[in-house]
Order: C-alpha cells, then structure tokens, then sequence
C-alpha cells in the first residue's frame, strides 16, 4: 500500500482567499466612490435645469411686461406670442393686487395700472394679445385683452354692435358664431368656454358634454345699454351681479374677454383711476389756456367747473373717483359720465368753430 | 510586503480622486464667477430695459400727449401746458406721486426746452433711496404751445409755436 502524501501549500491558499477579499472590496469601494461622483454631477444637472427653467420663465416674464408696456401706448392689431408650453395667472383683486404669474414658477409681475382683461387661466403655446383704446372722450388709456386659440368663444345672436368684425382671426381666438344657443354643448377640448349672447335674455337648461368644470364656463349678454355677467352651475346660467352700463365700444370687448365679472369690475376701476389723472391734466391745462377770447369756464365745461365740495376736483374727475372707489360699481353714475362726455363733445366742437385750441 | 503594496495602491486612489475633486471644484468655481458676471449684466439690462420702457410710456402717456389730431400729424408731440400742469400735479396737497410710481418707478424727468427758448422743467422726480448710478436716456420731442396768437407751428397748425426740446429720463440703479 502506497501512501500518498500532499503537501497542501497553506501560505498560498491564504493569499488567494485574501486576493478574492480585496478584489470584492475593491468593487465595493468602486460602487461607492462611483454613487458619490454620480450623485455629485447629477446633484449640479438638477440645480442647473431648476435655474434655467426658472430662467426661461423669467425671460417669458420680462417680455410679456414688455408687451404689455407697448400696448399701453400704441393700440394695435392682435400678436399672437410664442411661448413654452405654460400656464399664465391673471388677478386683479378688490383688495387691490393686480398681477400675472406663471404656474407652478413662483415668477410673477405685477401690474398695478396696466387695465388686462384676460381670463383668469391662459394656456398653451400661444399667447394672444390685443389693445384697443379707451377714450371718454379725451383718450384715457389702452385697453390690453389677452386669450389662448385653446380657448373657444360661442357668439350667439346677431351682431348689432359690429364687434365681431374686429376681432382678431380666427384661428387667434376659436370661436363659433350662431343665430341660436345651440341645443347641445359638445367637447371641442377647450379648457375654457366663454358664451357671448347679443341683446338676448339667458334662460333654460343647457345640455352639456364639455368635460371641463364648470368654472371654466361663463357667459355674458351685451345689450345696447348694459352688460350683464353670467356664472354656469352645470346645468344653466345665473346671473352673477347687477348688470353694469358701460360708455365705449373698448368696454363690450372688455366684457368679452374678462374671466368674469369681478375681474371686469377690478380692471375698470384701474381705469377709472387712470381717467380721473388724466381730467386733472386736461383741466388745469384748460385753465392755463383759458383768456377772454378761448374761454374755457363756462358752464357746459365740466373739467372747468369745480364741483361744489371741493373746489380743486373737476366734474369728471369726481365722477371717475366716485366709479374707482365704489364697491362693485355700485355707486358709479354711469350717466353723470356720458352727460360728461357730451357736454365736453359739444364744448369741444365750439373751441374748434371759434378756432380756439382744442380740449382733446 | 505585500500589506505594504496594498496600502500605497489605496492611497493611489484615494489620491487619484482627492485630485479630481480638486478639479471639479476649481471647475465649479470658475463656472459660478462667469455666471455671477453673467447675471450681473443680466440686471443691468435689465434696469435699462425698465427705464426704456418708462421711457416709451411716457412719451405716449395721455397726461403730455399733444391733442389728438395733432398728435397724429406731429410724431413725438407733447403738449407744453399739458408738462405744466403735470409737473404742478405733483406740487398739490393731492399729489398722485404713488400712482406714477406704479407707471414712471424711480426716475427723474425733465424736459428741456432748446429752441427757440432755453427752459429745464423738472415734471416727475423720484430718484431711488440709496441709488449708486443714474443714467440718464433723453428722448427728441416736438413741444407745443397753442393758443400763441400769430404764430404757426408747421404749415396746418395756426395760433400754434413749435418748440425743440429733449426729453430726459434719469434711472436710477
């Protein structure tokens, strides 16, 4: 019998457990140091694309502000804005706020004295602008109206006012136009519905398929003399407040494309306050015009005449301080205004045939 | 020996990443001093941009446009007793100084008559609390004076003078 002797080298077998060890943790310390550099970089990617995002909001920002400056002095024809894919914030509050923002950025502007009439959401990649201006009768300020194509706009009616003809395109402001409300509602896939009835009292059930809420659908009807706002509860229309008269075409377009009746209110006191500015301009500068031959103080002048209680506000600027200061219009004399407006008309047409300088 | 190897390998890495984290760093900080620099000229863009704005707002404002008809004939008109009765506004016990802060911000406006007479009339002055620079933008107008009996200001407009002047917007940053 044979016996086999193995030597069984032991040092050795040591040294290749230990290299099979050191290699595990080498991988180990890899991964690790790996993750770190990773989450380090990714770290200052994430950082990075925050601050450019907020970046490009803020860009976006600064030229809407822009636009909105250049409306305010020049009426013009309706710009369509390229925008990234967003959701701009309209407010304008009784408290007094006045600003836009953009969703989700934290990045707003505000905009105390530029009059926006917009909806309080407008989505997508387009922004729609639009500025008429307001003049009674002396030019006041312009009137900026904002909307998306994603935003579609019912006319029911016929257009007695010819405001139809001015609109912008329609492939800048969707809309359907049709002698009748229509019977049913149907899903376009607009975010946004807006019913704008000519002179027609709004009554019945609607049937509905818009698959959007409710607050997302309103209505106003313009009558010669008046514009009523209207709120929908999913099945009809109610009427949200008194109806309120208004002077100017500049006005119906407001109510147009106003989110809704307080947002109207809100924007029109911000005018009302811009006018009464203005008729204090305009009526200490007819004062330093007024002489013998170019007579200003008369009765039919009411940036002239002083008003009673206090002798350094003129007759219009009263009348615009009593509409901006009046809680949802509610003692806004509409009628002192337009009385205003024609006595200042015919004032007018007399300093021209007198070859006097002009009040406006 | 073999420990010793071991050992230097490890500090070998280790030193290896110690280094590329250096330069990660010195890359950061370089990176962060150009965006600082990049941002900085950012705001002053675009305070110049706001006061260009001001600027544009107030050549249009309604307060010192020329009246209407004129206005169109005329390009950047204002109106000379509209600029009085503006600039007397603001020395009221009603002064609207808020308001126009809203539209005009912190700025100073004069406007400078240069022909045929020579005036400075300040219209709107609120410089900025603390303010390091102004700068000052100054905008070309046509100023007109009506009711001046023989006098005409272009070939249309009769008991009308035409005055030159520059109309000058001091931003403050």
């Amino acid at each position: 019998m044979q016996l086999e002797v193995k030597f069984v080298n032991v040092a050795s077998m040591a040294s290749r457990k230990k290299a099979q060890v050191d290699i595990q943790f080498n991988w180990i310390f890899v991964i690790i140091a790996g993750a770190i550099i990773l989450m380090f970089f990714m770290t200052i990617v994430f950082k990075n694309m925050g601050q450019s995002e907020s970046k490009v909001s803020r860009k976006v920002v600064d030229q809407l502000v822009a636009i909105f400056a250049g409306a305010e002095v020049a009426t013009s024809t309706a710009q369509e804005i390229a925008t990234p894919e967003m959701q701009l914030n309209f407010l304008c509050e009784e408290s007094g706020l006045s600003e836009f923002n953009i969703q989700n950025t934290g990045i707003s502007k505000q905009i105390p004295s530029a009059v926006v009439f917009a909806p309080d959401k407008v989505k997508g990649r387009k922004v729609i602008t639009w500025s008429l201006d307001w003049s009674v009768p002396y030019r006041v300020t312009n009137f900026l109206y904002v909307t998306s194509p994603l935003m579609r706009y019912y006319f029911i009616g016929t257009d007695t006012f010819n405001l139809l003809e001015d609109l912008p395109r329609e492939d800048m402001m969707t809309r359907e136009i049709s002698p009748t409300l229509p019977e049913k509602i149907l899903d376009k896939n607009n975010y946004k519905v807006k019913f704008i009835f000519f002179d027609a009292n709004i009554q019945g059930n609607i049937e509905s398929k818009l698959k959007i809420n409710k607050e997302d659908v309103s209505a106003v009807s313009l009558a010669p003399d008046k514009i009523t706002f209207y709120r929908y509860n999913g099945e009809s229309f109610v009427q949200d407040g008194e109806p309120l008269p208004y002077l100017t075409k500049s006005e119906l377009y407001a109510a147009i494309f106003s989110e809704d009746r307080a947002a109207y209110v809100c924007n029109m006191k911000k005018a009302f306050r811009r006018l009464e500015q203005v008729s204090r301009v305009v009526g200490a500068r007819a004062k330093l015009l007024n002489t013998d031959a170019c007579n200003y103080n008369s009765a039919e002048s009411v940036l002239y005449q002083e008003s009673i209680n206090n002798p350094s506000i003129n007759s219009m600027q009263l009348a615009a301080r009593t509409c901006q200061i009046s809680v949802n219009f509610a003692n806004c004399k509409y009628s002192i205004l337009a009385d205003n407006i024609k006595k200042l008309n015919a004032k007018n047409r007399q300093l021209e045939y007198a070859s006097c300088p002009l009040i406006y | 020996m073999n420990s010793l190897k071991s050992q230097i390998k490890m500090f070998e890495t280790i030193a290896i990443l110690v280094i590329f984290f250096i330069l990660v760093s010195i890359g950061f900080v370089y990176y962060n001093s150009i965006s600082q620099s990049l941002i900085k000229q950012e705001s002053r863009e675009r305070i110049e941009l706001e006061s260009i704005q001001a600027a544009q707002r107030l050549t249009y404002l309604p307060e010192l446009k020329c009246t209407s008809s004129i206005a169109k004939e005329i390009g950047s008109c204002v109106d000379f007793y509209k600029i009085l009765a503006f600039r007397d506004m603001f020395h009221s016990d009603n002064s609207p100084e808020e308001y126009y802060y809203d539209i005009l911000g912190y700025s100073t406006i004069t406007v400078y008559v240069i022909y045929p007479e020579e005036e400075g009339i300040v219209i709107y002055d609120k410089p900025k609390p603390n303010f390091k620079t102004k700068t000052a933008y100054q905008i070309p107008v046509v100023l007109l004076k009506e009711g001046v009996k023989n006098s005409r200001c272009g070939p249309e407009f009769s008991n009308a003078q035409c005055l030159y002047g520059l109309i000058e917007i001091g931003a403050y940053s």
